[in-house]
Formats: structure tokens, C-alpha cells, sequence
């Protein structure tokens, strides 16, 4: 793979010119699509500043700007703040891990092997998501409630349990990606790799995995940013302000008729925001590290 | 990959557990030592020191802006009685829904706090246990328990109530209008004077409007004899429904209020002191009040009346403590100094005659004063369909799409729609020969197999012939797909079974008389 | 250009499993039966018959997946497809059950449950009477009440015996309080109503002898009273003790047929078409449904349309390597996609306020010119799809990084070679490859938008409304925004769930056949399976 320094070398300086030139409009565009992507953002960081607790005020810096929406979401003895983005992190982390691995599995089978069904499951899957589940969360109460009677540590108030649930998706419309992406990876790779004597889960761990990174980073961050926002099944199964996930926990501000807490609210979502993009921080470099399957020879 | 993540996980759980532990403590302290009520004092045995566990728990749902003052509460209530009351901590919207999937299978909480007008249905659900209030009936303001009583019975007991009222700017109001019109040429003249941007601030033009309306003599749903709400009867496309939509129609003509109004950009002028009169109730008075805007709580000019909201205690009839429970509300809440707490914790009325007499609070009494004549919001389910069309014709109105009067008609057309039984006209012969006759079961008056057409000449409803085997057969008239109105032996309403009996099979039709309501059975 | 990826040699499954692994995979089948044929069984035996039903079906497919070499590939995937069964397929089965039953709002009981409560349901008979109570207790936990009738008479109740009329200071009674309560009895000590109230067998205790007994009802009541209803279950009837009204089963709700009067509450029953026919005479089928139905098609197309471009469109900006900063460019770019839509779909509300918000003051400004996005159709409509844009952008600009990342540089090098100019390079290489890992992506969106309710109904309720419609509709109402708001928001009978669920189904047979037609029109199936 020719280095990027020698590509420059061998380009004319009409072309470098060219070159600049058409960074210099790209960054122009950037600037722009970022402008386009934070200017709600300040708003929500301004109506986290306003002690009215307004959502959308007509100047950027409310009038009397100050810290104490922070200040009363921190410090409330019945709204563990802290306590939620922890649930929230750790239910987000260990959903994430589980179900990537399942995906991943999953879509291994549906890009390499062939068996009988193997169409129609990935046709079932995606109509599955075409079903409007307006019920869903009842069967999936009533399910919950019952498995706790039996196996208390799966049941109502656990985190456990929630889990599980969000598991249920992990069938999703992920496993699409993911062996579209195994799909572009050359077959021949692990027939080789079989031929030397491997064996289906050898050829998967130790040959396609690493080539999967970059997808499995993705996959990984929509899981995370999906179990994570979610509140409409994380406030059924959970009552309790310490056991509730962040997202439920905000919702707490913005639920009441009339008097909605925008201040705190805007304060906590800026706040639980930051696990999210520190995660992607951490993880960008695996999603465009350079790595591709031209590396590796046929 | 994931390696890289758990030096956040762990960063974030030092950091949870060095900030709880600067928190102030969440665990209620325990009461030095188990105080026995006055009135057992005597005869309780003097050793009992240690407090041990609670004797019983009782759970609390409420929502986020309440809980504070429910914690006090639990806390004094642990003190006293040895009895926890947890406090869950539940969105606004999401109790009663919750309540409602949660109840049947035992998981909900013992007591929820509600506004009056989402317990009807769950006392139609028969989730809520009946409450009786003793002696300490009297205490309660009468509209207060009425908005909490169905068919007769008391399902909650109230503790606040709310309604809006006509906040005015001091600096820009010296003297108060005494009618609609002089209200808007006030802010008209401020307006002139650029010293506001809007006249009045009148968000959504239904709910909070609602002054406006009964001042003109317009209304939502009228009441029956017996004093209950009466879907049948729709007021919103009456005269002063109307005249009311008019004035709204032609001030946001002239400027005078906005285009569309919505309660943030109202309150946000009105605490920015561009607006002399804003519509809102008790819910804002802490935003209003932090602004620094001088401002004053009056009545509505021509006695407008508002909707009032009840809040109260129900009890969840699933429970295990409905008798602790109910004893709490009743020996515990019920009592001066709770209600006071929760009166003035939430800013709002009290519901409890002893505080609500007593109360000095200047806001609140002005509120109160608003709230006068303040009609409780309808419980019945039909005010669902009252809300999103009635909206929609306020939209249309103020975006100049449509002309008020036939938006406010249109609008009633359809909740009008929504709300009339489908059936409605049906003739039907219900009886043990129904399902014999291709219903999907007996004595059904809303099966359409059985159901009888009018005749040719016009005077009688007949159906049939139905193919019926040998046998006993009974028989009824019913109305409109129900059992309402049901007509029997000799067209007795609500009287006696009709018997006919097969001794072959045969051929059966019936005809009905609309006039005497005698059904006439015809044996071939 | 061919795809590489197309290779036509066929993986042979080949049974290669290792003595150890062998005996891993029976150590695995035998704990995996042991619990679950635990957990079945305690399912059973509690009378969750469906909960076990399901955890049934999963525990024969793990047993035949894993014990069938045949099922081999499976294996890969089996837990995927237990949880897929447990909360995918179980909620849906369920949905299409309730479609058949009257549940909802009045009707949200078992029967057992409600018969229950209504049973609960007392009056008090013509010779019965009702006291104020008192309770005290003695050590070994034997209560006495003290009892006082509305004309003043006193009385001690004990169980089994008849009630003692006795007066405060009598013997073995202690003196008055100021209510006129003995302090004490003798033998027992006073309980305060809580303390007395936390017992929950109080209520069941019958006081008093045998065919006269009183019970405790509520604090402030202890009565004879007696149940109103009598259920005879063999007619499945409920017979008014006090006038004899004779109450019979109308689907679910016990009704009169000589008053009329219903018992509260109703429950669960089985209804048959009810729902189906109920919706398709229901109002909402007169009301503009064409023109709801062409913005429900329009939306997804034209939201996926521009979401796709413009996250490929910044995934390729910044595939770049030497792009400068291009790390916090690309996360800044992340952002809308880290908060929640409830905070942001409200933010924007707000910035187009046409008063008050800031683009709307922006616009004045520049053009002298005032977007009316709450009130003109086609603004608003052009409203939800920015704002759409801003929401899903950051969805397509990961998956398209990440899948950008697959496509062999070789190919590109071969490309270069050959003369081929940016523009031609990504039309014939780029965007071929990338459609096949995310082609069902873009269904999967365009599915997603279908049936995106939380955005209709956040941004302005499916307003502005519809003129002259005969139902409560609005220009921006999707489908299911529309159905929402007749069967739930406005229905003026409470939350239908089978109804509701009725309509689901319907719903999703129409979006079902527009994907598969969708599928066939694009190929999608002949691109799955042709890597054979």
C-alpha cells in the first residue's frame, strides 16, 4: 500500500494546488455541517444556564445565567444523579458486549455457512421490526413480572432482567450489517485458513474478528447510544429512583403537564451526553484505523 | 476493544461513590426511639427502647416536582408510627399508565397521588378501593371530594387544588379591567406604546382560555339532573362558545395575541416584563417569582371561571394494606399540620377546610380568589375526544385557515362523531335463540344477524325468519346495541322474559311495535 | 467491476469437534435442561402457563440445535434466537392474541380478578348495623374490638361470642378518654388505628357469634355487612342480594337485562372480530386517508433519501486521511446523535418558533422573511424533514465510515490505473460495495420512519390541521400519528388495547407488503443469496 507522503511526491503541483484547494472547500463544508450540528446543542447548554427552567429562550446567554439548575440536579437527595448515569453505563456496557458477540456470531453463520432457513430467518428479521409493538411492553411486564417470581435476581427492579430484555434486539437489523460487511470480506481467506486445518471457530476468532474491528466498533456504539436512550422499557421494569437508568431518571423533569423542569433537565441530558461521546472518542480510531481487507493477501 | 472501556467504567464508579458520600444522606433516620402515640401511651409497656424494623411499608408513588414534600412527610410519618411510607419517585404522565399494567399483577405501589380527572378510569378498571373518610368528611371542601366521587362513592381523598388565574405586570397594570374587551384595549394602548409585544398571554386557547368561554356563557359538557357530567351534551359550538372563539379570532387579527399561543413563549415575555397580563396557574409561580417581574394574581373580568384540578390520594384496592392505608391517609395526612405541609410545599390551595381557611399566603389566596367559581375539569372518558379537536379548531382559527364559527362547529361535529354510540338506532331482539341463529352467542343485543329492519309500511321492525330447532325459547327488545333500554312481556321497559316454545323445528320471525314496545313472535 | 467478495467455494461443515469440546457441549445441554426444566415447571405450577409455554419452545430448540450435528449452524446463533423468541416473538404473538379480546380501559382484569372485586362490592342488610372501632390486642396477638353504634350503645367484640354491651369503668375496663374510648381492657392493651391497621389480617377477623359477625371495613367502620353479589358459576350470573337484579355475561361485562346497569369493573374476554370490524366502521376511515397515506410514503423516502446522503457525504469528507482535526470535526458531528431526540425534536420547536425563534429571527433578518413552520402544510412538512435530518445523519455517518473500511484499496489503486476520475471511482466502486452492506439499512430506516410517531407527535402533533376534514387530522399526521389519535388521544372511551392492537396488525401487514415488494423490486433477496 503505497504511503500517502509518496502519493504527494509523484502529484504535479498543478495537482497539489488542486489539492489544497479542494481541502480548503471541504473544511468550508465541515465548518458549515458542524455549525448545522451544534447549534441546537447550544441551546440545550443555554437553557441549562437559565434558573426559569425555560426551554428556549430568545437570547443565546439567559438572563441571570448561572449554575444552579447543576447545582440542584447534583445535590438532590431523592434524584441520585450520579447513581443513574452508573446504572446507565453499566447496563449500556454489559447490553453492548453481550449482544455484539451475538450479532457478530450470528451473522458469521448467515455469511459462511449455508443451511436450510437461512433466508427466511433474515427475511423474519427484518418484518419483525416492521411490527408496530404498541403492546409489546405490556407481554414484556407481565414476562418480567412472572420471571421474577420464580428467579427473583431476573425479575422487576433488576437490572438483570432489563438486560435481558434489551437482548431481545439483538436479533436485530445489526446482523444485516454485519454480514454485509463479512459478505465483502474474500471468501478465500478462510478457506485457507480451513484448509491448514482450522476449525469454523478458529478461522472466526482468530482470522475474522480482527478484520471485523472496525464494523464491530459501530455496531458496538449504535448498541451502546440505543440501550442507552432508551427509557420506554427501562420505566416499566424499574420503580425505584436508585435503581432507574439515566434516561428514565430525566424524564422525570420533563413529565409534568404544565411545569416542566427544562433547566435540570438540559443540565442532566448535557451531562449524560458525556459518557457517549467519550466512549466514541475512545473507539473512533478502530472505526477508520486504516485497516482493510486489502491488507491481507490473497 | 472493550478494555479501553473499563477505566471509564471504573473513573465513573469513584466518581459515583465519592459524590454520594459528600451527598447528603438519603437513608431516613431512624427515630431515637419508638414514640407511642399519645393516645396508647398509657397502656404500652414502658421497656420497648430499640426501634427495630418498621412494622409495615407502605408504597407512594408521586411525581418528581412532589416528591420533596412527601419525603418530609414519610420521614415524620416513620418518626411517629414506626411505619415506613416509600416514596417511588414516578413520571407525571406514566403513573397512571404504569399503575394500570403494574395493579393487576400486585406490583404497584399502595397509595398514588393523582389529578381528579385521570382516576376515573382507573376506578372504572376496578383498581381503586372506596374511601371512607369518617368523621373527617366535613374537613374536606365539598367540590374537592366531589371531584373524586363516582356513582356516588368517594375513591380518593383530596389534599390540593389548582386552577389558573389572570397574573398581571404591576409596572405595566395600575388598575384592573373589569371586562375582556378592556383587558385587550389596555394592552392594545401598551402595545402602542411599545411597552408590550402581546396583550395577554393565552396559551392553547382551550384549557387556560377556559374564562373567557364560560364568560361568555360557553361550556364543555353540561351536567345531568343528578349533577353528573352529560356527554350528550356539547357546549363547545353553543353562542358563548362561539362569541368567546370570536374575540380570540379577532384579537389575533389585530395583533393583539399571538400567533399560535404557547405557554413557554407567554411565560418567557411575561417574566421578561413585554407582556401586562399572562394566564397561568400555580405551576409557574416559581419561574415568575425568581424573574424579579412585579406581578399580581386577580380573577378573571366577568367572573370568568377556569377549570379547577384536584389532587388526591387513592388507594390501591390490589393491595394487601388497603385497611393501613386508608387508616394513614385518614389518621396521618388528614390533619392540620400535613395538610398544611403539603399545601405550602406545592404551593397551591388546600383541599382541607381547617388550612384552607387559615392560609395567609398572599398568592394563594389570590389564586383562590380566581378559583371561586372554578368549574373541576370533567372526568368522564368522552373529554378525551374533547382536547385534540378542540385544539385543532383553535389553530385554525388563530393561523386565519379557517373562520371561527365553522371551525368551533366543525369541531364539535367530530367529538360529537367520536362520542355517539355507533349503535345508536339499532332495534334488536336478543335472546336464547341467537346463537342458534348465527350470533356469536345468546343474549346479544349488538349482534347484526338478529337485528331488526323497519318493516315495509314503516309502523313496526321486524327480522327473521330464522331457522330455530325444537325447543324452549326466551326473548327481549333492547335499543341501540344495549341493555339500556329493554322492553319485555307486554312491552314492560326492563320487564319479564318472553317465552316461546317449539314443539317441531320451525321457521320463528319477530316484529316489533315502536309505539306499545310489544314484540310479537310468529311461529311457521 | 467484479465483487471480490463473491467467491464461489463452499465452506464444508465439517465435524471436527474435539473429545473435550464434546463433552463441554453435553455439560452444557445437561445444566442448561436442568434449569430451565426447573423453570418450566415452577412456571407451570405458579399458572403462568404462556411464560412456560415460551420457555418451552426455547428449551427445545437449544436441546435440538445442540444435540443434531445436522443443526450445526445454529449453534452460532441459537442464543440470539432464544432471546429473539423470549421478547421479539413472544410480545408479538401476544399483540395478536389481545386483537382477538376486549382489553383495555374497563376491561384490564382477569376474570378471576374481577370477580374478585366485585365481590369485594357490600351493602349493609336491613338488620345490620355499623360501628366506629377500636382495636386492642393482647400479648399472644388476640384482638377485642371495642365498638360503638350510631346511637351511642357500647359494645365489646371478641371472636365467637356474642357482642357484650359494656360501658367505659365497667370491670376490667379501663376509664373513658376524652373521646369516651376506655384507655384499656383488661388483658389487652390499646392499639393506635395505624399500629392496628398494620396488621393485615385485621380485616379478616369475624367478631361477634356466628351468623351475626362484624367485621373491620375501613378505619372508621366495623359493620355486619354482607356481600351484594352472589356469583353462580355454572350460569356464570351475579345475582344483587338486596333487589335480586339477575347480572349476566355481555363479552366481558356483567349486565342487567332488566336495568341495564353494568357492574364495574368488566374483564378480559375473548371477542372475536370485534376490533377488526370495529375499525374498519370506524370514523377514521372517512377521514382524508389518501392524502395521510401519500405523506406517509413521501416522509421515509425523502427523511432516508437526504439522512443517507449527507452521513455518506461527511464519512467520505473524513475518510480523508490528512483531513486537518478531522477527529473532533467527526465528533462534533456525533453530537445530535448523543442527546436525546425527546430534548432536541423540542429544541427545534422552539428555534422555529415563528415569533421567537432564533432561525425564524435569523431569516428576518436576511430576507425579511418569516418561515410560517407551524401553520403552512408545506413548512411544516418541510419542518419534520430538517429536523429528521439533523436526528438521523449521525446514523448513517457511522455505519458508512465504519463500511467504507471494507472496500478493498486495491481496487481503488486499479481504478487510478485505469484513468477513472473521483466522481467515476464512487459511482462505480464506492457505491456499489457500500449498498450491499447497507442496503437493508436503508429499509430498516425507511421502515423505522414509517411508523416514526415519536417525531410527528413531539414537533407539532401532525399539525397543522386539516380544514374540512371529517376527523381530527392534521398535514403532517403519518398513519400511525392519525390512528393514535382517534383510538387513544380522542377516542372518549378510554385506552382500547384490542382495538389498538387490531390495528397493529392491520398495519403492519400493509408496511410488511410494501418492504417485500420493496425486496424484489431492489433485488435485496438475489443480493443476500447470492453469495451461495
Amino acid at each position: 500500500m503505497p504511503s500517502i507522503k509518496a502519493t504527494y511526491e509523484r502529484l504535479s503541483t498543478s495537482q497539489k494546488f488542486m489539492r489544497r484547494f479542494a481541502l480548503v472547500i471541504k473544511l468550508i463544508v465541515a465548518v458549515i455541517m458542524v455549525i448545522f450540528a451544534i447549534f441546537p446543542v447550544l441551546w440545550i447548554f443555554s437553557a441549562s444556564l437559565d434558573p426559569t427552567s425555560q426551554l428556549g429562550s430568545q437570547s443565546l446567554i439567559p438572563r441571570n445565567a448561572g449554575l444552579v439548575n447543576f447545582q440542584k440536579l447534583l445535590n438532590d437527595p431523592l434524584m441520585p444523579f450520579w447513581r443513574w448515569i452508573w446504572n446507565s453505563v453499566k447496563i449500556s456496557g454489559i447490553t453492548t458486549i453481550l449482544s455484539v458477540s451475538i450479532t457478530t456470531m450470528a451473522a458469521y453463520a448467515f455469511s459462511r455457512l449455508r443451511f436450510a432457513g437461512r433466508i427466511n430467518i433474515l427475511k423474519a428479521i427484518m418484518l419483525i421490526q416492521v411490527f408496530p409493538s404498541l403492546l409489546a411492553l405490556v407481554a414484556i411486564y407481565l414476562m418480567v413480572q412472572q420471571t421474577g417470581k420464580i428467579v427473583p435476581w431476573l425479575g422487576l427492579e433488576t437490572h438483570a432482567g432489563l438486560i435481558m430484555v434489551y437482548l431481545g434486539g439483538s436479533m436485530g437489523i445489526n446482523i444485516w450489517l454485519m454480514k454485509g460487511f463479512l459478505d465483502t470480506i474474500p471468501r478465500a481467506i478462510d478457506e485457507a485458513a480451513m484448509i491448514d486445518g482450522a476449525t469454523n471457530w478458529q478461522t472466526f476468532t482468530r482470522l475474522l474478528l480482527p478484520l471485523l474491528r472496525p464494523i464491530l466498533v459501530v455496531v458496538g456504539i449504535l448498541a451502546f447510544i440505543g440501550t442507552y436512550g432508551d427509557f420506554v422499557l427501562a420505566r416499566i421494569l424499574l420503580s425505584k429512583a436508585e435503581n432507574y437508568t439515566l434516561m428514565v431518571g430525566l424524564a422525570l423533569f420533563t413529565d409534568n403537564q404544565f411545569a416542566q423542569n427544562w433547566g435540570q433537565f438540559s443540565a442532566g441530558a448535557l451531562i449524560g451526553a458525556l459518557p457517549v461521546v467519550i466512549v466514541y472518542l475512545l473507539l473512533q480510531d478502530q472505526i477508520a484505523g486504516g485497516l482493510t481487507v486489502g491488507a491481507v493477501k490473497e | 476493544m472493550f478494555r479501553k472501556l473499563y477505566p471509564i467504567f471504573s473513573l465513573l464508579a469513584v466518581a459515583a461513590m465519592l459524590l454520594s458520600a459528600c451527598s447528603p444522606s438519603t437513608a431516613t433516620t431512624q427515630p431515637a426511639a419508638t414514640q407511642v402515640p399519645a393516645a396508647t401511651k398509657a397502656a404500652e409497656p414502658t421497656a420497648t427502647t430499640a426501634p427495630a424494623e418498621p412494622t409495615a411499608t407502605l408504597v407512594l408513588w408521586v411525581d418528581a416536582q412532589k416528591a420533596p414534600v412527601f419525603q418530609k412527610v414519610a420521614d415524620d410519618f416513620l418518626a411517629k408510627y414506626n411505619v415506613k411510607l416509600d416514596i417511588q419517585i414516578t413520571s407525571f404522565g406514566q403513573i397512571r399508565d404504569k399503575f394500570q399494567t403494574a395493579a393487576p399483577t400486585g406490583n404497584a405501589a399502595d397509595i398514588i397521588i393523582v389529578p381528579h380527572d385521570q382516576g376515573a378510569v382507573l376506578v372504572a378498571n376496578g383498581l381503586i378501593a372506596p374511601l371512607d373518610l369518617g368523621n373527617k368528611k366535613d374537613s374536606f371542601l365539598k367540590s374537592a371530594l366531589d371531584a373524586f366521587t363516582i356513582d356516588g362513592k368517594l375513591y380518593g381523598m383530596p389534599y390540593v387544588i389548582e386552577n389558573v388565574a389572570l397574573f398581571y405586570n404591576k409596572n405595566l397594570v395600575t388598575e384592573l379591567p373589569k371586562t375582556w374587551e378592556e383587558l385587550m384595549a389596555m394592552g392594545k394602548k401598551l402595545q402602542e406604546e411599545n411597552k408590550a409585544v402581546y396583550c395577554l398571554g393565552l396559551p392553547d386557547g382551550g384549557y387556560h382560555a377556559y374564562a373567557l368561554y364560560t364568560s361568555f356563557g360557553g361550556y364543555v359538557f353540561g351536567k345531568d339532573a343528578s349533577g353528573n357530567y352529560n356527554p350528550q351534551d356539547l357546549g363547545l359550538d353553543n353562542e358563548g362558545s362561539l362569541k368567546a372563539v370570536k374575540f380570540i379570532e379577532d384579537n389575533v387579527k389585530n395583533g393583539c395575541l399571538p400567533s399560535p399561543l404557547d405557554g413557554n413563549t407567554a411565560l418567557q415575555l411575561f417574566t421578561e416584563g413585554k407582556e401586562p397580563f399572562f394566564v397561568t396557574g400555580p405551576w409557574n409561580l416559581a419561574s415568575i417569582k425568581s424573574s424579579g417581574v412585579p406581578y399580581g394574581i386577580a380573577g378573571f373580568p366577568e367572573n370568568g371561571a377556569p377549570f379547577s384540578g384536584v389532587y388526591g390520594f387513592m388507594v390501591n384496592s390490589k393491595s394487601p394494606n388497603v385497611l393501613l392505608a386508608q387508616t394513614f391517609l385518614t389518621e396521618f395526612i388528614a390533619t392540620d399540620d400535613v395538610m398544611a405541609q403539603l399545601s405550602s410545599g406545592e404551593m397551591k390551595a388546600s383541599a382541607y377546610k381547617p388550612i384552607f381557611e387559615k392560609n395567609t399566603d398572599a398568592d394563594l389566596l389570590a389564586f383562590g380568589q380566581a378559583g371561586v367559581n372554578a368549574v373541576p375539569m370533567p372526568n368522564i372518558p368522552a373529554m378525551g375526544s374533547v382536547w385534540g379537536s378542540w385544539g385543532d379548531a383553535i389553530t385554525l382559527v388563530i393561523t386565519s385557515k379557517q373562520e371561527s364559527g365553522a371551525a368551533m362547529q366543525e369541531a364539535a361535529k367530530k367529538i360529537r362523531d367520536v362520542i355517539a354510540n355507533p349503535l345508536t338506532g339499532m332495534v334488536n331482539a336478543p335472546g336464547s335463540y341467537q346463537a342458534k341463529a348465527g350470533c356469536p352467542g345468546d343474549w346479544q343485543p349488538d349482534c347484526k344477524v338478529t337485528e331488526m329492519r323497519k318493516s315495509e309500511d314503516g309502523k313496526t321492525y321486524v327480522s327473521g325468519p330464522f331457522k330455530l330447532p325444537t325447543g324452549d325459547y326466551e326473548v327481549k327488545v333492547a335499543l341501540d346495541g344495549a341493555w339500556t333500554v329493554n322492553y319485555g312481556v307486554d312491552g314492560k321497559a326492563g320487564g319479564d322474559n318472553i317465552k316461546f316454545t317449539l314443539s317441531a323445528d320451525s321457521e320463528v320471525s319477530f316484529s316489533y311495535d315502536p309505539e306499545t314496545h310489544i314484540l310479537t313472535v310468529a311461529i311457521k | 467491476m467484479k465483487i471480490i467478495s463473491n467467491a464461489n467455494l463452499q465452506v464444508k461443515i465439517k465435524s471436527r469437534e474435539s473429545p473435550l469440546s464434546r463433552l463441554m457441549r453435553w455439560l452444557f445441554i445437561f445444566i442448561f435442561d436442568l434449569f430451565s426444566g426447573w423453570f418450566i415447571y415452577q412456571a407451570f405450577q405458579s399458572g403462568y402457563s404462556q411464560l412456560a409455554g415460551v420457555v418451552a419452545a426455547v428449551f427445545i430448540l437449544v436441546n435440538i440445535v445442540l444435540i443434531f450435528s445436522q443443526a450445526y449452524p445454529y449453534r452460532w446463533m441459537v442464543i440470539g434466537l432464544s432471546f429473539m423468541i423470549l421478547f421479539a416473538i413472544y410480545p408479538m404473538l401476544f399483540t395478536i392474541y389481545v386483537a382477538f379480546t376486549n382489553y383495555g380501559d374497563g376491561h384490564l382484569l382477569s376474570k378471576d380478578q374481577a370477580l374478585e372485586e366485585i365481590q369485594k362490592d357490600t351493602y349493609l342488610p336491613n338488620t345490620g348495623k355499623a360501628y366506629q372501632w377500636t382495636a386492642y390486642k393482647s400479648p399472644d396477638n388476640v384482638y377485642v374490638l371495642w365498638l360503638v353504634d350510631a346511637d351511642g350503645n357500647t359494645y365489646i367484640a371478641k371472636v365467637g361470642t356474642a357482642l357484650l354491651p359494656t360501658k367505659p369503668g365497667d370491670p376490667g375496663v379501663g376509664q373513658a378518654d376524652s373521646n369516651g374510648i376506655p384507655e384499656a381492657i383488661e388483658g389487652f392493651t390499646r392499639l393506635n388505628p395505624i399500629l392496628a391497621a398494620s396488621d393485615k389480617n385485621l380485616p379478616q377477623i369475624k367478631f361477634g357469634q356466628e351468623g351475626q359477625t362484624v367485621q373491620v371495613r375501613s378505619p372508621s367502620e366495623a359493620a355486619e355487612l354482607k356481600p351484594r353479589y352472589a356469583y353462580d358459576a355454572n350460569a356464570n350470573t351475579l345475582t344483587d342480594q338486596e333487589n335480586g337484579d339477575v347480572f349476566y355475561d355481555v363479552n366481558g361485562t356483567y349486565t342487567s337485562r332488566t336495568s341495564g346497569k353494568q357492574i364495574v369493573p368488566g374483564y378480559q374476554a375473548v371477542v372475536g372480530f370485534k376490533n377488526f370490524v370495529d375499525f374498519f366502521q370506524s370514523p377514521a376511515l372517512r377521514g382524508p386517508l389518501v392524502q395521510i397515506l401519500s405523506w406517509n410514503f413521501i416522509f421515509p423516502i425523502l427523511s432516508v433519501a437526504s439522512t443517507f446522503s449527507l452521513g455518506l457525504a461527511m464519512a467520505l469528507l473524513f475518510n480523508d486521511k490528512d483531513f486537518p482535526l478531522k477527529k473532533v470535526f467527526r465528533t462534533l458531528l456525533l453530537v445530535p446523535y448523543t442527546i436525546p431526540a425527546v430534548i432536541t425534536i423540542l429544541i427545534w420547536r422552539g428555534m422555529m418558533n415563528p415569533d421567537l425563534g432564533i432561525i425564524n429571527h435569523i431569516t428576518k433578518s436576511l430576507f425579511n422573511f418569516s418561515p410560517p413552520w407551524t401553520s403552512e402544510p408545506i413548512w411544516a412538512q418541510a419542518a419534520i424533514l430538517l429536523v429528521n435530518l439533523w436526528l438521523g445523519y449521525p446514523y448513517f455517518m457511522l455505519i458508512t465510515s465504519g463500511a467504507l473500511q471494507s472496500i478493498s484499496t486495491e481496487l481503488y489503486e486499479a481504478a487510478k490505473i485505469d484513468g477513472a476520475n473521483s466522481w467515476q471511482t464512487f459511482r462505480n466502486i464506492t457505491l456499489p460495495l457500500l449498498l450491499v452492506a447497507v442496503g437493508p439499512l436503508l429499509i430498516a430506516s425507511y421502515i423505522y420512519n414509517f411508523n416514526n410517531f415519536g417525531l410527528i407527535y413531539l414537533f407539532i402533533n401532525g399539525g397543522p390541521p386539516i380544514s374540512g376534514a371529517t376527523t381530527q387530522a392534521g398535514h403532517t399526521d403519518i398513519l400511525i400519528s392519525y390512528v393514535y389519535k382517534l383510538a387513544f388521544a380522542s377516542s372518549g372511551r378510554g385506552v382500547q388495547y384490542g382495538l389498538a392492537s387490531a390495528i397493529s396488525i392491520v398495519v403492519f401487514f400493509i408496511v410488511a407488503a410494501l418492504t417485500l415488494l420493496q425486496f424484489r423490486f431492489t433485488n435485496m433477496w438475489e443480493e443476500v443469496s447470492k453469495n451461495a
